[in-house]
């Protein structure tokens, strides 16, 4: 991605096509509550990319289910409000949000071997969309899913077209289930970790189509992953998890440039970078890491909860919360002692 | 060489594949490629479709009806113009075998259907809802398999009184418990699929859930049960004819000639050896070929 295609895409994100605003869930396990999403608030401009980024066990996948409406049993919205192109799915009825997904909400997962299903042919599984949502008849569906097949860039694909899962490479189903997801050309696609199951080669050619998507039907994207390369290649605007909580929020070469939040330091202290190894000698020839785990949450946080893993940690972060605030433009963190040196404090 | 599917998939190539003609060869095709070269599976398909051969065509290929009497030759021994003899009453065994064959299938088969009709909603409305229903429907299950199945089948002909149908039902109503349980255990694990999150995801409704993802993937399962199943019934229709619960005189049932045999041990031991190797032979077709596509078609035992 190339400055000036960033700086353009940042411009037309003035339109909000879905608006999370203070989401909480908590689930409610044999050993106490756990809250898994405590106030998070995001939007997502027109054909914006925005990275969700953290921990395994951070929150985002959550995040994702409850914007579809899919929280497992054992999960409860507490708070939240959920704004789709001005609808408010709390409204909805189930068949109403039912009749949105797969339409207005793509979603890609992340694992493409398991993800389709293996006793019919991949045309039939995207012709299945098409005539739910659109009242496609089986000729007029097939037309359309070799387009699709087309347009995520499978080759031959009106052969392709009547094979069986089995017969495609990792690469080739993740392709097939984006173009489920994009079978009704949705407003919004949630991509779930879609790369992290694919080696590098094919990660890339998922990230262009991801691209091409945006610039070609200006579907907006909400790419969940922890991949800080992913984000750096494709992402217009961050958003750092930890623990439930958003912490750092920024626009994506902001947040390279300069991370305010000692976490958001970490990971990207975490990623290995060409010719790192050649400066580095003797025992420093280690990527930096974060020590220790990210915490289950049982209660909504009373304090800072990276604290106990955070080399900036004093007093005031073990007793009280820090809120997001402002730190330059689009730039919030929620850190007490922020950015370079700990900030001005 | 073994064609192992997952084999098939080529997660290190860089560009994807432009499709070889033949190279998508169709699964059913490959399913008998690996079918063909189990040499006892084969051998158990064949004597099946002669036994289903002869359960169609009984009344063409019998020499005889199956309630000739031929006086002038009771308790014949086998060769001659009765192949395998005649019983106490000078009917033809071969005869009576074929056209037992006719009811042995017939029972089997329809209890076999039976069973899957009943068991197939309940195990996927347990499995796939799960919570209270699931609850109710598996203690009722667990409630039907306290019964011994012959204590069960014996008091369900009381009821309707004893003949072929009712034989049917008690022995499809027999296995129905069982195969719920699979079912539904089947259904537990293919509810959490990663396609059905995706179809759910989509905008998929229960129903077509269910029907598109959940049911065809079952398939295999009941095929293989369905195998199984065949085999037991025979013997079941066999075990209630014999106690004089099904079939009603003069039609054979292998069970049936089991009992008559009984009486005419030392006169006439054919009698019992026919329709008793009939029950083996039977049975033990259907279990090779059972195993055989069980051995094809179950994801358990391969991959």
């Amino acid at each position: 991605m190339t400055a000036t295609g960033q700086a353009a895409d940042t411009a037309s994100t003035t339109q909000t096509r879905l608006q999370v605003d203070d989401l909480s869930v908590r689930f409610h396990t044999d050993d106490g509550d756990i809250c898994a999403v405590d106030g998070l608030s995001f939007d997502l401009g027109a054909r914006e990319v925005l990275a969700l980024v953290g921990e395994s066990g951070c929150g985002k996948s959550v995040t994702a289910t409850a914007i579809l409406g899919l929280l497992p049993d054992a999960a409860e919205m507490t708070s939240g409000r959920i704004v789709l192109d001005g609808t408010d799915l709390a409204g909805l009825s189930r068949s109403q949000l039912r009749a949105l997904r797969g339409s207005k909400i793509g979603m890609v997962f992340q694992e493409p071997m398991t993800s389709l299903n293996p006793v019919f042919t991949v045309g039939r599984q995207i012709g299945e969309v098409l005539t739910r949502h659109l009242g496609h008849r089986k000729r007029q569906a097939r037309e359309v899913a070799v387009e699709l097949l087309d347009r995520v860039g499978i080759p031959a694909p009106r052969q392709r077209i009547s094979e069986y899962p089995h017969q495609l490479s990792g690469g080739m189903r993740q392709r097939v289930m984006i173009a489920m997801a994009i079978a009704c050309n949705p407003s919004v696609l949630i991509a779930d970790e879609p790369t992290t199951a694919l080696d590098v080669t094919i990660q890339a050619g998922i990230l262009d189509i991801m691209r091409s998507l945006r610039s070609d039907l200006g579907t907006s994207i909400i790419l969940i992953t922890h991949d800080l390369g992913v984000v750096a290649d494709i992402a217009d605007r961050v958003v750092i998890m930890y623990a439930g909580r958003k912490i750092e929020q920024a626009p994506v070469e902001q947040l390279f440039s300069q991370p305010q939040h000692p976490y958001t330091m970490g990971l990207l202290g975490a990623v290995p970078r060409p010719g790192m190894a050649a400066m580095m000698h003797g025992a420093d020839r280690r990527l930096a890491e974060i020590p220790g785990r990210v915490p289950v949450m049982t209660a909504p946080a009373s304090d800072c909860s990276f604290h106990p893993r955070c080399p900036r940690a004093a007093d005031r972060c073990r007793s009280l919360r820090p809120e997001l605030e402002g730190r330059g433009h689009d730039h919030r963190v929620a850190c007490f002692y922020p950015g370079e040196e700990g900030g001005a404090q | 060489m073994a064609v192992d599917p997952s084999a098939r998939v080529d997660p290190g190539s860089l560009e994807p594949r432009v499709a070889v003609p033949g190279k998508g060869r169709s699964r059913r095709a490959q399913v008998w490629r690996r079918f063909r070269r189990n040499k006892t599976a084969l051998v158990g398909l064949t004597c099946v479709v002669l036994f289903v051969l002869a359960a169609l065509f009984a009344p063409v290929l019998a020499p005889f009806t199956y309630n000739q009497n031929f006086f002038e030759a009771v308790l014949a021994p086998p060769g001659g113009e009765h192949l395998m003899g005649t019983d106490d009453l000078g009917r033809d065994i071969y005869s009576r075998v074929l056209h037992g064959a006719r009811v042995s299938m017939q029972a089997a088969v329809m209890a076999t259907v039976l069973a899957m009709v009943v068991s197939l909603p309940l195990g996927l409305v347990a499995g796939y809802y799960r919570g209270a229903i699931d609850s109710v429907i598996m203690r009722l299950v667990d409630a039907l398999l306290a019964f011994p199945f012959i204590i069960l089948a014996i008091a369900l002909a009381a009821i309707l009184g004893p003949s072929l149908m009712n034989v049917t039902i008690a022995l499809g109503v027999g296995s129905v418990p069982s195969l719920i349980r699979i079912i539904r255990g089947e259904v537990l694990g293919l509810r959490e699929e990663d396609y059905v999150d995706g179809a759910i995801a989509s905008g998929a409704t229960d129903v077509s859930v269910l029907s598109r993802h959940i049911v065809p993937n079952l398939m295999n399962t009941l095929l293989v049960q369905a195998t199984v199943m065949i085999p037991g019934n025979i013997i079941g229709e066999a075990t209630l004819s014999y106690l004089g619960l099904g079939v009603q005189l003069p039609r054979p049932s292998w069970g049936v000639m089991l009992n008559a045999a009984q009486q005419n041990l030392s006169s006439g031991p054919w009698m019992l050896v026919f329709p008793g190797a009939a029950i083996c032979i039977a049975t033990l077709a259907f279990n090779l070929f059972g195993d055989g596509v069980r051995d094809v078609l179950d994801p358990k035992t391969h991959r």
